[in-house]
């Protein structure tokens, strides 16, 4: 059990949640239940809370983390609030204040309930002093070719000086019809 | 009377129930073991299909699960807006009748209706106040719970949380076998009916209990009934659970710890009465570790062998504490009291065990998935060992992609004693394996192309070498396939989802038996391909040849009467299918086909086919013709060397050669 990250588990927790205090929402909106006003928050603390939990943040241990598909662009709302979001003690604390209106109506009293815990989790998760990391895109390293390939040579070999190197008329194997100099093609 | 007619229902019920459960039974046994079903049964393999289902537990607990939350959901919504509706109507604004239904009960003779007695409360309070409220609450907020650390991120990555978190469905069978015991749900009496008229009384409010026509309704509330749903299942589950327990009590001697290299640890242990099947798992148990935790592993001993084993990879805290009580650090080896008490559960059942059943068996491995194969192949080295025994199996291909050099080790051994003993045996024939390595890093591609010309394979020392990167399914199936026409193969996978699934389309697509199938199989891949069909006549080959996918395909057919029928395929296949009524022999092929698929002579073929079942009288001199297209390179093979893939007379083919 050492190994567990809390905070993992309270993001999934709260975000169950955050569809829970939408679905009591909306029943106490639609059915225009006595007290209704405390449904209409709930569907608005709902939608927050399931925006705010929906992209995961990144592991702390080994291991690879997964993203929620499409969570990208939430995940850069969410970078946006900086230490807000990081903490996980302002996290439970959020969570904690936002379950308390929940409890005066009953189809939000199960969110205001679900909500607690996964303040609770959160809690333990910031004692172990967990914080949220964004998952950023890896930016692709350019493929670099393996160790024994070096770069290529930048200058000629070294030849010895032209005279040197133009055949000696007499040793030719053939005569050149088109006399050859040193650069030619 | 109220209770006696309880119980006449219930009795109705439980004999109904019973006699229904009774006839099941007996029908089921009888199938299952009379003899006069014998040979039924072979035909059906009975027993295999049943167990099967079993198999697929875990899949029927998650759409168990799933259905649920969902009809969860939708009870608690229920009931959210009746709670407030019986809140309403003790309001001061309700309707008449409501009102006067509520009222019911104030008097001390009178029974209620309406469970919620004053509209100066609030329904959340009237619901915490009451045993259904109460529990439904309390096992709402465990099923939530549960479900949260139930996804498959959780599961992977933290187990043990999903694991103690999931023992919460105790609270919630608990909580819902009581969740009906407020009775919150009244109903008139079946006596109270009698007297009053619903029908009448409704509209006469005025008269309740003053004429004998409507008096005051009585009301009881219905009485808990989940509990008759889920006593069978709990009862199974709670057997299972003694199970578990009785085999925890039993003895388990570990006789030998190995460690192999990759951080994998061998256990080999003995227990009194245990029976095994090649493939099958078990779940182990270290109390000194967790008394709460039984994970599962792969056998990899044989049922021959006086022992049986698994093969542990150390990956997580349990495996890894498992390896530090049993592994001695130091010299010396550790005193069989010293080593830790381990209980086991099982066997349970794994598809390999089939692998017996067929004469040709196909065993797929992935990576640490070769466990279950291990014992196979064991099982395998033992029989061939002893003469007398026949097996039906007389071909096994063994298939392992591994992703590192280490894991081969352990497995090594195993299939060279395989290799020599087949070899001894003079069944070198047997056992055909092809072992895959996908990832390496430049010393290690060095070290093996340096050796590569040796006898032996240099990583595992085999005389089969191994091959690097990953299999073409396609070639490999196609030559299964191609070896064993018309038999009957068993394929094994154990590994990854994604890889499983593209074994499922290999399967699939090479298990035709439609010899019109395996003839454009033949042909290589026709796929997105241009075809020049010869003679199709009623369109059996050609069906066969648009099915295996190509883009144009092009039929010369010189019989009129066929026509129709072509048409009508050419309808069904738009923009593929072009008819040239005509006589092959003086048709121009050069002209039938785009430019652009031509392609040297020297280079591959170019994706143009010529298929054909030959008419009889046409296959001499047509064959004779295209040699000497051949030759000179024009005809059909301006394009290259295009393929032909033809059937004709057998006496022809024997001239030919």
């Amino acid at each position: 059990m050492g190994q567990i990250e809390w905070a993992m588990w309270a993001n999934e927790q709260a975000l169950a949640t955050g569809l829970i205090l939408l679905t009591g929402g909306i029943v106490g909106v639609a059915g225009q239940f006595k007290d209704w006003q405390f449904a209409a928050y709930g569907i608005a603390a709902g939608v927050f809370i399931c925006l705010l939990e929906y992209p995961r943040g990144k592991r702390k241990n080994k291991g690879t983390s997964i993203e929620r598909m499409g969570q990208r662009y939430l995940t850069i709302c969410v970078k946006a609030f900086g230490p807000l979001t990081r903490n996980y003690f302002v996290r439970a604390g959020l969570h904690a204040v936002l379950s308390i209106p929940g409890g005066f109506m009953l189809p939000t009293v199960l969110g205001c309930v679900c909500v607690a815990i996964a303040s609770l989790i959160y809690l333990l998760a910031a004692i172990r002093g967990e914080q949220w990391e964004p998952i950023m895109p890896q930016v692709e390293s350019k493929q670099r070719p393996g160790e024994s390939m070096k770069e290529p040579p930048s200058n000629p070999p070294p030849r010895l000086p032209a005279e040197l190197r133009r055949k000696r008329q007499e040793d030719a194997a053939y005569v050149n019809p088109i006399p050859i100099s040193v650069n030619s093609v | 009377h109220f209770g006696f007619s309880f119980f006449v229902c219930l009795s109705f019920q439980g004999v109904w129930l019973g006699f229904n459960i009774f006839l099941f039974l007996y029908t089921f046994l009888l199938y299952n073991t009379d003899h006069s079903y014998f040979y039924t049964r072979v035909i059906l393999g009975c027993r295999q299909a049943m167990r099967r289902q079993l198999d697929k537990n875990i899949t029927f607990h998650r759409m168990v699960a799933y259905l649920t939350v969902v009809l969860t959901a939708v009870h608690i919504v229920a009931h959210l807006f009746n709670i407030e509706r019986y809140h309403e109507s003790q309001s001061m604004d309700a309707e008449e009748l409501l009102k006067k239904l509520s009222c019911l009960g104030e008097n001390s003779n009178e029974t209620y209706l309406n469970p919620i007695r004053t509209y100066d409360t609030s329904t959340t309070k009237e619901v915490f106040m009451s045993i259904s409220g109460a529990t439904g609450v309390i096992i709402t907020v465990g099923l939530v719970l549960m479900l949260t650390s139930s996804t498959q991120f959780i599961r992977r990555s933290f187990h043990e949380l999903f694991w103690f978190t999931h023992h919460l469905f105790v609270v919630f069978f608990i909580g819902l076998v009581f969740h009906g015991a407020g009775q919150i749900v009244r109903g008139q009496t079946v006596e109270s009916l009698s007297n009053h008229n619903v029908s009448y009384c409704k509209d006469h409010l005025s008269e309740w209990g003053h004429f004998s026509n409507c008096p005051s309704p009585e009301f009881a509330g219905s009485s808990p009934s989940t509990w008759k749903w889920v006593i069978g299942p709990l009862f199974l589950h709670l057997c299972e659970r003694i199970i578990r327990f009785y085999r925890f009590l039993q003895a388990v001697i570990i006789t030998k710890v190995v460690t192999h290299p990759s951080n994998v640890l061998e256990l080999q242990m003995t227990k009194q009465g245990f029976k095994m099947e090649p493939g099958q798992y078990i779940f182990l148990q270290c109390p000194n570790i967790s008394q709460l935790e039984w994970h599962p592993f792969t056998l990899t001993s044989a049922p021959e062998d006086d022992h049986f084993s698994v093969h542990v990879r150390v990956v997580g805290d349990w495996t890894g504490a498992l390896q530090k009580t049993c592994v001695t650090e130091g010299e010396g080896g550790k005193m069989s009291t010293a080593l830790p008490r381990i209980a086991v559960d099982g066997p349970f059942g794994s598809p390999s065990s089939d692998v017996f059943r067929y004469g040709v068996s196909v065993c797929i491995a992935a990576g640490i998935g070769v466990t279950p194969f291990a014992s196979v192949l064991k099982s395998i080295w033992y029989q061939f060992n002893d003469d007398r025994l026949q097996t039906k199996l007389q071909k096994v291909y063994f298939f392992w992609i591994c992703r590192d050099t280490s894991a081969f080790e352990w497995f090594a051994d195993l299939l060279h004693s395989l290799e020599v003993l087949m070899v001894e045996r003079g069944k070198s024939q047997l056992l055909s394996y092809h072992i895959f390595l996908t990832r390496w890093d430049e010393t290690q591609a060095s070290h093996i192309a340096l050796h590569h010309s040796e006898k032996r394979d240099v990583i595992t020392g085999l005389q089969q070498k191994t091959f690097y990167g990953r299999p073409n399914w396609d070639t490999e199936f196609k030559r299964i396939a191609d070896n064993h026409p018309g038999s009957r193969i068993g394929v094994f996978f154990c590994g990854p989802k994604s890889l499983s699934k593209v074994l499922h389309k290999m399967c699939n697509s090479y298990s035709s038996a439609d010899p019109r199938d395996k003839i454009v199989r033949q042909a290589g891949n026709v796929r997105n391909g241009f075809v020049c069909e010869v003679g199709p006549g009623p369109g059996g080959l050609t069906r066969s040849i648009l099915n295996a996918g190509a883009a144009q395909l092009l039929v010369v057919e010189k019989d009129t009467r066929f026509l129709p029928g072509l048409q009508l395929l050419a309808e069904a296949a738009p923009e593929k299918v072009k008819i040239v009524h005509g006589d092959i022999l003086t048709y121009k092929m050069e002209r039938a086909f785009p430019k652009q698929l031509a392609k040297e002579w020297d280079d591959g073929p170019p994706d143009v086919h010529i298929i054909g079942n030959l008419p009889f009288s046409v296959s001499t001199p047509l064959i004779i013709r295209w040699l000497e297209n051949i030759a000179n390179r024009d005809g059909p093979f301006v394009y290259g060397r295009t393929q032909l893939t033809l059937t004709f007379q057998k006496e022809v083919a024997e001239v030919c050669s």
